[in-house]
């Protein structure tokens, strides 16, 4: 006779088979027929090993997804991360924030094969300035933006958005202009074969609002 | 504490001060579920890319506003999700699978689809989470139809050893399942 904890601990072996040999199996089923909070317990394993099988494997992200997302985190800080920065920490970050542009520069003069070079014009009120260039860097499809003219924001941030119509855009991140009020990335692109028709920047509010905004900072048209 | 070590609660903890490795551990875990529930809901795998990549940006700026106390940081994530999936379905004008008007009786109904789909992230999530040899022997038995021997003979590892892991990882399951039954 089985005692009903090893019972308990055991009742996957009624579920998944190979698990136990068939006398062991008799004795799972001679106690789960006369326990009550068993036969309970392997219901339940039993709707588990159903919702396994329904569910089918967990996808894996594309290589190009991954790395769009790591980059989210990987030397592109979003603005709330500034935000809560002291001042002082602000004038490091400046000076870093200069010698990340030298080196960027370098790296991005030296390595980005531009495909292609488009100006920024501005939106409605604002005056930016730049031009955006869309190529492979070490064989990854990159978009080198910069921006100058842009103020400090009060509050909200830029947000950077690659789009195949106004309507249908998505979202490379958010960032806050340098205190020289520019803005200077490279991101890594969705696949050249993506049909983007263009670049957008927008002024976000700290809404929480995934959505853009309708304030276009500047936007720019790819070929 | 290392990163794969963490609970997804910890992880947001550090994201909110800008750890990216916490923030990578948590893509390793979540991304696959979070890709998945964004295909079962806009039945559109490019689409579900921008849900996956908007769900990210989002833990990334507000993951100093989770709070463990109001609830599980699975069910948080799965809130951002689905509304980043709303997001990307007005965006690329996708009616999502769930807001289908359904016929009486022509199939599941749309709170049906809804609770599947909060299942199945549940499920999902929680196999990613686990650790790898017990990820290992769950989906070989589940979606590779392997018996407990032939994973054994696969893996190189004692027989024993494999049924034990498949136990554990189906106690694991089961909590995880509760966890995500509670939500509802």
């Amino acid at each position: 006779m089985i005692e009903h904890e090893e019972a308990r601990l055991q009742l996957a072996d009624l579920v998944v088979a190979g698990l136990a040999d068939a006398t062991r199996i008799d004795a799972l089923r001679s106690h789960v027929a006369a326990c009550a909070a068993c036969r309970s317990e392997l219901a339940d394993l039993e709707l588990l090993d159903q919702t396994i099988r329904d569910a089918g494997p967990v996808p894996a992200p594309s290589p190009d997804l991954s790395r769009r997302v790591l980059a989210i985190a990987a030397g592109h800080p979003p603005v709330r991360t500034r935000m809560r920065r002291a001042t002082a920490a602000r004038a490091i970050g400046a000076l870093v924030g200069v010698v990340a542009l030298v080196v960027l520069s370098l790296r991005v003069g030296g390595g980005l094969q531009v495909s292609q070079t488009v100006r920024f014009a501005a939106g409605q009120g604002w005056h930016a300035a730049g031009s955006v260039e869309y190529g492979k860097l070490d064989g990854v499809p990159t978009v080198h933006l910069h921006l100058s003219n842009l103020p400090r924001l009060r509050s909200g941030y830029y947000e950077i958005w690659v789009a195949r119509s106004p309507s249908e855009r998505l979202s490379l991140g958010v960032y806050d202009a340098s205190a020289a009020g520019t803005l200077d990335v490279t991101l890594p692109a969705p696949g050249g074969d993506e049909g983007y028709k263009g670049i957008w920047v927008t002024s976000e509010p700290e809404d929480n609002n995934p959505m853009w905004s309708n304030d276009t900072v500047a936007a720019a048209r790819l070929a | 504490m290392r990163a794969d070590d963490a609970t997804n609660e910890e992880l947001l903890q550090r994201i909110a001060t800008d750890d990216p490795e916490a923030f990578g551990e948590l893509w390793r875990r979540l991304g696959g579920p979070i890709m998945a529930l964004g295909r079962r809901i806009l039945d559109d795998t490019a689409a579900a890319e921008d849900v996956a990549q908007e769900t990210f940006t989002t833990i990334w700026r507000a993951a100093g506003t989770f709070d463990s106390e109001r609830g599980a940081a699975l069910s948080w994530i799965y809130t951002i999700a689905r509304n980043a999936a709303r997001d990307v379905a007005r965006r690329r004008r996708i009616v999502p699978v769930d807001d289908v008007p359904e016929e009486r009786d022509a199939g599941p109904q749309p709170d049906e689809l809804a609770a599947l789909a909060l299942t199945r992230y549940g499920i999902h999530a929680a196999v990613a989470g686990l650790g790898l040899k017990e990820r290992q022997v769950i989906e070989l038995a589940y979606y590779e139809g392997l018996s407990q021997s032939e994973i054994a003979h696969r893996l190189a590892t004692p027989l024993g050893t494999v049924k034990t892991r498949t136990r554990n990882a189906l106690a694991t399951l089961a909590d995880q399942l509760g966890t995500v039954e509670e939500w509802r």
